[in-house]
């Protein structure tokens, strides 16, 4: 697999590593509930089959950590973007 | 008890390939080198790195002072010797000689705006050239190297195998410069080495 | 027509050098062949046609095809540990000198004693396996599985280590050709002209394809010649790259390609330098498969004896090997090629017995040609069986008229028609389609950015490979953003007209009697197929897997479509709703070397040295690998065990001084506005008070509230920290934070700094420490007990060279770290020693750190584990409750705050002799040692010099509150097991005193 690296452009995946969901938001800890929040950031996910939003580091590079949009079927890659300039939700 | 040795001698700085890095036997020194390896002695490699909010005060200080523009990703600019290499958002590593002073005269220019970090004693550089350097370096990095798409004052960070370097092309002809991590140098040299050898390798 | 040394040799013809005679020898038999002969073409050149045994049942078989779809001539050749088996002796190139012999047969290729398997075919038809060697169930060790072990298997391998080197390459074009026929070479040179970089992968040692066995001609010329003048105007396009002898084994996500460049492998002895195989990772925009198509074999009774071949390899014998390999001949087939065959046996002078064509329509090319030649033709009849143990001597035919006729030959050219070469489309998960007017799968979806051409797209006339091939070609350069003209050639092959006349596929032929074989490599045959479905396993996926077919070298290339046909047959089903089993890569053998590459023995993963390596290996260290690095484990002196050394070096340090090189941990460099504030949120404890010139120890935590790591943080400002990690947890602790400062906090302002290659790094640890360092740092830096009390950190100078020196303690003596930038480290170490002479003292490894930790009851890597807590650890008060940081909230789960939950705690054998080892589990006395009464287990232990026994530290359910206890510590692994006294883990100067020396 080959994903295209904001800043490098298109590299081999092996310059990567790959850490998972990117939907997932670390929750206020100070919030209510915040105990059950934290678990379903660990551990709860959505499984689509078909396109996922997912983290992943482009280590042997620039070290930037990206947003990549991919479809886990297929393995097409439809964006990718800085983490850092992901518009807050 | 007894002051046997009162006086501290001078440290001396010493490069992981200074025992040379061609093994007893092996390939280097042909005659027609299609592959020419030189380490580079006496520079120094300072990184700059800067947050989004202090990337323009920056850039407009280095300047002034150093009239050199910060290239953008994958690109290096230079000028009097200094160059400087993009190293990832807001990040540059600027190599120069070896004169003392470089890290304190940088950490001058910019102030507050970056934090200014040596790591000359991080990174060895190589120089390589030749007819045949691009066909001994597919063999180690996973990048394209036509001058299509790699050309002068163009650099990449990429994996060597297991290892991070990287490289900046020099010149067309083409003239590469590896920046390899310190610990990894005699393992890397010596892959490059078997790389090159079926083209014929000169070291310097 | 026949030279006297090579009986079947022509006199003339074939691309063979006759100038060039090779020398060869074949079960010990001494041959002659010419260069660009395969040894195929050279044993059938001197008769030689029996040239192996059938896996299972040890039939005696011989050259089925010319190319990589070859299942019976597998032989062994080079010797020594070059040795190397099943390689298919119609590609393999012949060289002088080569030793070549037959496999799967004793004592001899013509008496093989495990033909007695054909006797008992009936008992191991396919799956036999599953069905037998169950009884008596104590036979299976000691009978059954050495006698299945000695008779399975195909070939044997060298016995001694690869002493050749291979290499790993990646290339990048715009557009990959795959296959270098006349498809290929038109795609290549018309993408070529525009100026697009191109590779053309071509697996065969001379490009031309299908050109090299058909007697075809181009705009005038031979297809040899033009394919000769094609290959030369490649050549000098310097953006075309054209790589012969290399296979393109797979496809991968990306327009990525695997291939396989046989650099020497067809040298004895591969030249200086030269790798054996050089495997390609190749990235291109757009890739052309022009892969072409192999024939299909027909099943009918014994078609496996030596003399039944191929009708297109035939062709290939006589058109570019200059080789007959029969004297009389019957042709067999279901379409027009069989016009082509009976021209070119003509023309080689083997006599034609019969044409027999299963079609009912007369069909003009073939009727024609018979009658030119005066050739018997039997339209709509079929061989049915043939005749002959170690060669064929003759046939059966059955006539349309249901009239059996045997026809004397040693030679049967018999043709099923063509399967078009489209594996690589389908190993993206594309699903092949059937195409009833071709008779054919062709390519379902393909994978991005391909494009078919040639004969793998169903259509093998000539002039069609050569158009598809330039439009294709031009078509996806021009996709890659090149224009150039479109090339045109005007050809005639022997495959003209094939696409005209509709082929019905004929799999197998009703009423044949003997065993009619599919796949020859696995020994699958028809009524092996009929039982897969008796028996329930009719659907593709499980009749492969039930009867083995298509699971041999060869990958059912000869198989696996015919077999879909049958199964369809039985099963009344149509052929196009069955579905194939799925093609993966590789698509021919790839050695295991070539994808080892040059990280094969010390080369198998970089090693990462300290810079201070050299002096350490001068000094007689023993390294021990630490993940990627080398660390001195102890320096023995003559005479000493490690045991020794490493009690020595703790004596030394603990009495006077020692230096133990600690450049490996990681250390991160945090700098900006938001520094602290970002450290606050890693780190468990409060860092929010830490002072400019003062260090902290930091204990870290992941989010779900585990310990991660731990390490000492100095600050040298309110901007400026310098982090200690690890050595292991280096590179994860960096990940962690550089992904909560992107990704979690993009807000803070901060910047996160590797320098662990950037500085070397010694602990100078001892009474004398102190002494040692201020003969080494600069007379202006003050490091008395009160301007450099415990944990204190600042930059200071040694001979001028800025460095930085820490008061913090690993073993529990007077302590400090100093480090210097990396490329004075080696001398740093030097004049630390010089320094030390007058002290005593010695350099210490991390055996010795170990030891002195333990003894100290500080947690490492045995203790952080990854399960355990700060709680756990005893640290339980470090967790601020004053912040938010990574981990807070998790850690305060029930479980994890469980008063019963294992704690640390120090063991003490009571036997003083006795040793406790790390993985040895802790059960209270009285209790059997089960899973039920396990209660913690060792983490650590040591011989402790200081106590003059062995220590250990260890979790323990409830540990705090059972000091005092005796537990018996069981290592069920190692057979041993003794009684322990709970302790506090700090076995030496447990109130610190020595610290502050």
């Amino acid at each position: 697999m080959r994903i295209h690296c904001p800043y490098c452009g298109e590299r081999g995946v092996e310059e990567y590593s790959y850490r998972g969901d990117a939907t997932v938001r670390r929750p206020d800890a100070n919030g209510p509930d915040a105990l059950e929040r934290f678990v379903e950031y660990l551990h709860l996910r959505d499984n689509p089959a078909g396109s996922h939003q997912e983290f992943w580091q482009h280590l042997h590079g620039c070290r930037a950590w990206l947003v990549v949009q991919r479809d886990v079927r297929t393995h097409a890659i439809e964006s990718v973007i800085a983490a850092s300039r992901r518009v807050a939700r | 008890m007894a002051d046997l040795h009162p006086v501290v001698q001078p440290l001396l700085s010493r490069s992981p390939l200074d025992d040379g890095f061609d093994p007893p036997g092996s390939q280097a020194n042909s005659t027609a080198p299609g592959v020419t390896i030189r380490l580079v002695r006496d520079r120094s490699a300072t990184l700059i790195a800067s947050g989004p909010r202090s990337a323009a005060a920056l850039e407009r200080r280095l300047h002034e002072a150093l009239g050199i523009a910060l290239p953008g990703p994958g690109r290096c600019s230079q000028k009097d010797g200094i160059r400087v290499l993009w190293q990832g958002p807001a990040r540059w590593l600027v190599l120069a000689g070896a004169e003392s002073g470089t890290e304190e005269r940088l950490r001058a220019i910019v102030g507050r705006d970056a934090a200014v970090i040596d790591q000359s004693g991080a990174l060895v550089s190589l120089h390589l050239e030749g007819s045949r350097v691009r066909a001994a370096l597919s063999k180690i990095l996973p990048i394209d190297l036509h001058p299509r798409v790699f050309a002068r004052d163009d650099t990449r960070s990429t994996a060597a195998g297991h290892i991070g370097i990287q490289i900046v092309c020099v010149e067309d002809t083409p003239c590469y410069l590896l920046l390899i991590p310190r610990s990894t140098a005699p393992d890397f040299a010596r892959w490059l080495i078997a790389s090159s050898a079926e083209f014929g390798v000169g070291v310097e | 027509m026949m030279t006297e040394t090579q009986p079947f040799r022509l006199a003339t013809g074939g691309l063979v050098d006759r100038a060039a005679p090779l020398n060869f020898s074949f079960d010990g038999r001494a041959i002659t062949g010419f260069a660009g002969d395969t040894l195929a073409s050279a044993l059938l050149a001197n008769g030689v046609r029996l040239v192996g045994r059938s896996f299972k049942y040890h039939r005696p078989r011989g050259i089925l095809s010319a190319g990589v779809e070859e299942p019976n001539a597998l032989v062994e050749h080079r010797s020594g540990s070059r040795r190397e088996p099943n390689s298919r002796a119609t590609v393999l190139e012949l060289y002088d000198g080569l030793v070549a012999t037959s496999q799967n047969r004793w004592p001899s290729l013509r008496c093989d004693l495990l033909s007695v398997n054909s006797w008992v075919s009936s008992f191991i038809a396919a799956g036999f396996y599953y069905k037998t060697f169950m009884w008596p169930a104590s036979f299976w060790e000691r009978i059954y599985e050495p006698m299945i072990r000695r008779a399975a298997g195909l070939g044997r391998t060298a016995p001694a280590h690869d002493p050749d080197t291979y290499e790993k390459a990646t290339a990048f074009c715009d557009v990959l050709v795959i296959g270098g026929g006349p498809a290929g070479i038109a795609a290549a040179v018309a993408a070529g002209r525009t100026g697009a970089r191109v590779i053309l992968c071509d697996e065969d040692f001379v490009l031309g394809g299908g050109l090299l066995g058909d007697k075809a001609d181009i705009d005038g010329g031979s297809g040899v010649d033009w394919t000769r003048t094609m290959a030369g105007e490649l050549a000098a396009m310097p953006e075309v790259s054209v790589m012969g002898r290399t296979s393109v084994t797979g496809v991968y996500d990306g327009g990525v390609f695997g291939a396989v460049q046989r650099v020497s492998d067809h040298l004895p002895e591969p030249l200086p330098h030269q790798p054996r195989l050089r495997f390609w990772r190749i990235v291109a925009r757009r890739s052309i498969l022009a892969a072409g198509a192999i024939e299909r074999p027909i099943a009918f009774g014994n078609n496996d004896r030596p003399g039944v071949m191929l009708a297109g390899s035939v062709r290939t014998y006589i058109n570019r090997y200059g080789v007959a390999p029969g004297r009389r001949a019957v042709i067999f087939a279901n379409n027009d090629g069989a016009a082509g065959t009976l021209d070119d046996l003509a023309a080689a002078g083997v006599d034609v017995a019969a044409v027999v064509d299963s079609r009912d329509g007369s069909s003009a090319a073939v009727s024609v040609a018979a009658a030119r030649h005066g050739v018997v033709m039997h339209a709509g009849a079929m061989v049915t069986q043939a005749y002959g143990g170690h060669g064929l001597r003759s046939v059966e035919i059955l006539t349309s008229d249901r009239q059996r006729e045997r026809i004397s030959c040693d030679l049967l050219a018999m043709s099923g028609g063509w399967n078009p070469t489209i594996h690589l489309t389908s190993h993206l998960s594309g699903r092949p389609r059937w195409d009833e007017a071709a008779a054919a799968f062709l390519p379902g979806s393909l994978p991005p950015g391909m494009t078919v051409a040639g004969a793998a797209t169903g259509n093998a006339d000539l002039n069609a490979c050569l158009a598809s091939g330039a439009a294709t070609g031009l078509a996806a350069a021009h996709d890659c953003g090149f224009s150039g003209r479109l090339p045109s050639w005007r050809g005639h092959g022997s495959g003209d007209g094939q696409c005209h006349q509709p082929v019905r596929p004929l799999w197998r032929v009703p009423g044949a009697r003997g065993k009619a074989f599919i796949d020859f490599q696995s020994d699958v045959t028809t009524d092996d197929i009929d039982l897969s479905v008796r028996e329930g396993f009719g659907a593709a996926e499980h009749a492969k897997r039930y009867t083995a077919l298509g699971m041999a070298t060869d990958q059912g290339k000869t198989s696996n479509v015919a077999a879909l046909g049958i199964l369809a047959e039985i099963t009344g089903t149509d052929i196009a709703s069955r579905g194939t089993t799925t093609f993966r890569p590789p698509y021919t053998p790839v050695a295991i070397g070539a994808l080892a590459g040059h990280a094969r023995g010390m080369d198998f993963h970089p090693r990462r040295l300290s810079p201070a390596h050299p002096f350490e290996t001068e000094q007689g260290a023993v390294f021990v690998e630490a993940g990627a690095w080398l660390r001195a484990q102890y320096y023995p002196r003559p005479g000493e065990t490690w045991l020794q050394s490493a009690e020595r070096e703790v004596r030394t340090v603990r009495g006077g001084a020692g230096i133990c090189d600690v450049s490996t941990l990681g250390k991160i460099d945090i700098q900006g506005p938001d520094a602290r504030a970002f450290i606050e949120r890693i780190y468990c404890n409060n860092f929010a008070g830490l002072k400019p010139g003062r260090a902290r120890y930091g204990l870290m935590l992941r989010e779900d509230g585990f310990v991660l790591d731990d390490g000492v943080t100095m600050c040298f400002s309110d901007t400026h920290f310098v982090m200690s990690t690890t050595t292991a947890n280096a590179p994860v602790v960096m990940q962690h934070m550089e992904f909560h400062h992107q990704c979690v906090w993009p807000e803070l302002d901060v910047q996160l700094t590797s320098v662990t290659e950037q500085w070397a790094q010694f602990s100078v640890a001892g009474p004398l420490s102190r002494e040692l360092l201020r003969r080494v740092v600069d007379r202006q830096h003050d490091i008395a007990n009160e301007a450099f009390p415990f944990m204190s950190a600042a930059q200071v100078t040694v001979a001028g060279v800025t460095a930085r020196l820490a008061r913090v303690s690993f073993s529990g003596e007077l302590a400090y770290e100093i480090a210097i930038p990396a490329q004075y480290g080696d001398s740093l170490l030097r004049e630390l020693m010089r320094q030390g002479e007058a002290f005593g003292v010695c350099l210490y490894g991390t055996e010795a750190l170990a030891i002195m930790r333990i003894e100290k009851g500080h947690v490492a890597g045995g203790e952080l584990n990854g399960h355990t807590t700060a709680a756990d650890l005893g640290l339980g008060k470090m967790m601020s409750a004053k912040k938010d940081y990574v981990g807070r909230i998790l850690a305060q789960r029930p479980a994890l705050r469980d008063p019963e939950r294992p704690t640390l705690v120090g063991l003490l054998p009571l036997d003083h002799g006795s040793q406790v080892r790390a993985g040895a589990h802790l059960v209270a006395s009285g209790r059997a040692a089960n899973l039920e009464n396990d209660e913690g287990y060792v983490t650590s232990s040591a011989f402790s010099p200081m106590l003059g026994r062995w220590i250990a530290l260890g979790l323990l359910a409830s540990g705090n509150n059972r000091t005092g206890e005796i537990v018996r510590a069981c290592d069920p692994l190692r057979g041993t097991e003794s009684l322990v006294e709970i302790c506090s883990p700090q076995f030496y100067d447990p109130t610190g005193e020595r610290l502050h020396g």
